[in-house]
């Protein structure tokens, strides 16, 4: 069962990678995608600049950097549609694959990039604006940026299951959830700034504990502070994973009811 | 013992505005393990559904299906590990993947791993004369070696029972006659095949028994030769330049079953009844016709007689 559900991951995440080296090259993914998303961190930043306030900078330019693995991986919104338009989905749903595991594997791509361009935006915009990172820091950043793009991942499988349904609206579900998340996540405004049910409605977001963890590791919290927002950003993660999870599934069970999408 | 039952299988579509449409209407359909099934019908007729409900894409309205035992709706883990579906159509692979990842892909997502896998995709590749092609993207393939991918696709479990959907379409005739030469293998290896197409020398050659289905119905299942006995009890008188009080003359003479114009000058008479191909000849030589020739029709004529004629109207 176990050794099943990783072969369909595996082969799934064969289609993930494929799909990555058409879209870049190491050339595009390097001085085109992740050059603009550097751009994207530096904007946000000059905006705490700009505001005159050094503490509020450092809280810019952090939230900013982990905002790129929200964005990035936003775009398993649009690619968990792919196979509707390649006509794959009515074999899917007539082989033994689990689809939750399938589109789990499907577009792995983007949270395997977002580790990447996450860690680089963490590790190099922050000292051009008065952060400094001690060696020791480096691999606890790069294992938050790894653990928030994957959970986030989680979170866009569930948006992804919706956009199979209503795929001509992928990019608008993508687009207004970033900017929710923008928004309320703790990347750019304080946390506090907000009422209180959008304060917890914000504890659901793998973001808002990713930019915990990093706010942590910068401002010198204990390990166990760090750890427990880490735990509570995986946490959050696989609640979001069983929901895509069952989300699929009533995707498939509701199409095999007809309504086309398997066509 | 039967690989496929259709018992009363029917399938309603609820469109917008709560609009119903019956697809299927009360299917009854048998088809005895190792059998070669031919689906004949026109576009629209209930093929794909039928397709997909025994392939566990669609639910049925109600009725049931059985495939090698296991019920469609309460089984469908069992019918999907027994069962081989090729979809036609250009749609329904990886484009950027390569031929060989297509196939891995699938074999994995049946359950094969490792040395096996390999084996089985390289089998495939061979057989269905794809090995040369293995390492391009399917992006850049043609209609009909799609087609051909698509057919190993659907073999990389070794289904006991294989569902074919127009599988021809857009191949070569070379490519179609090796496909004809596998299904023949399949048949010999014991693999029940269920095949819809539009191609009825096609399904005459390969199928040991022919259902014709229209408007969500069976008109009737057969076997090829009965079919066949059913294609010589039509003919057709060609006639040259038949004066139009003629032609209404014949229109309206017993066992005449269409009287139509096939080109200019040559108006074709077709008949339900040697005795009234007779009579027809009769008239057209009194009347002084001497351009008169004599044919049985093919099995694509037949099938239009008996489906009705309705051009390219499709229904809904």
């Amino acid at each position: 069962m176990i050794s099943r559900a990783a072969t369909t991951v595996r082969q799934a995440a064969v289609l993930a990678r494929v799909d990555m080296s058409v879209i870049y090259t190491w050339r595009t993914w390097l001085f085109g995608w992740l050059v603009r998303l550097l751009c994207q961190v530096v904007f946000y930043s000059l905006i705490g600049v700009l505001v005159g306030d050094p503490e509020y900078t450092v809280y810019v330019v952090l939230g900013a950097a982990v905002l790129i693995c929200v964005a990035e991986t936003m775009m398993a919104t649009a690619s968990t549609c792919w196979d509707r338009h390649q006509g794959t989905l009515g074999l899917l749903a007539a082989s033994p694959i689990e689809p939750g595991l399938f589109f789990f594997g499907r577009s792995l791509q983007w949270p395997a990039s977002a580790t990447v361009t996450t860690s680089i935006a963490l590790l190099a915009v922050p000292p051009f604006f008065g952060v400094t990172w001690s060696p020791w820091q480096v691999p606890v950043l790069v294992g938050i940026a790894a653990l928030a793009s994957l959970s986030g991942y989680c979170m866009t499988l569930v948006l992804g299951s919706v956009a199979l349904v209503f795929s001509g609206a992928r990019n608008v579900i993508s687009t207004i959830a970033t900017l929710y998340i923008t928004a309320f996540c703790g990347a750019v405004v304080p946390l506090h700034y907000w009422p209180a049910p959008i304060r917890w409605a914000a504890q659901a977001l793998p973001a808002t504990h990713a930019l915990e963890a990093v706010r942590l590791v910068e401002g010198g919290g204990s390990a166990v502070q760090v750890l427990t927002a880490l735990g509570l950003m995986v946490t959050a993660g696989l609640a979001w994973f069983t929901v895509a999870f069952f989300s699929f599934r009533l995707v498939f069970a509701r199409a095999r009811a007809g309504n086309r999408l398997l066509d | 013992m039967c690989a496929l039952e259709i018992t009363q299988l029917r399938r309603v579509y609820r469109r917008r505005g709560g609009e119903e449409s019956e697809a299927l209407r009360g299917i009854d359909l048998e088809v005895t393990r190792g059998e070669v099934h031919g689906l004949l019908g026109p576009n629209g007729a209930g093929k794909t559904t039928l397709c997909k409900i025994i392939s566990t894409v669609l639910l049925p309205t109600s009725g049931t299906v059985r495939v090698l035992g296991h019920d469609v709706v309460t089984d469908s883990a069992r019918v999907k590990e027994s069962l081989g579906i090729v979809f036609g159509g250009d749609k329904g692979a990886y484009d950027r993947l390569t031929a060989r990842q297509n196939l891995a892909f699938w074999a994995g997502a049946y359950g094969l791993t490792g040395a096996r896998r390999r084996r089985r995709v390289d089998e495939l590749l061979e057989r269905v004369g794809l090995k040369g092609r293995a390492e391009e993207r399917v992006g850049s393939f043609s209609r009909g070696m799609k087609q051909r991918l698509h057919l190993a696709r659907g073999l990389v479990r070794d289904p006991g029972v294989l569902i074919l959907d127009e599988p021809t379409v857009g191949m070569d005739p070379v490519a179609a006659h090796d496909f004809r030469a596998l299904v023949g293998e399949l048949r010999g290896n014991g693999t029940t095949i269920l095949m819809t197409t539009h191609d009825m020398a096609e399904a005459a050659a390969l199928s040991d028994r022919v259902s014709l289905i229209d408007q969500g119905r069976l008109v009737l299942t057969e076997s090829p030769d009965t079919v066949g006995r059913l294609v010589s009890s039509y003919e057709r008188v060609d006639a040259g330049n038949v004066p139009d009080p003629l032609r209404e003359r014949l229109a309206a003479m017993p066992g005449v079953v269409s009287v139509r114009r096939v080109g200019r000058a040559v108006t074709r008479v077709e008949t339900d009844d040697p005795d009234a191909t007779l009579a027809v000849l009769r008239e057209l030589v009194e009347a002084g016709i001497g351009d008169v020739s004599r044919s049985t029709p093919d099995l694509e004529e037949v099938y239009l007689h008996l489906v009705g004629r309705r051009g390219m109207a499709v229904d809904g």
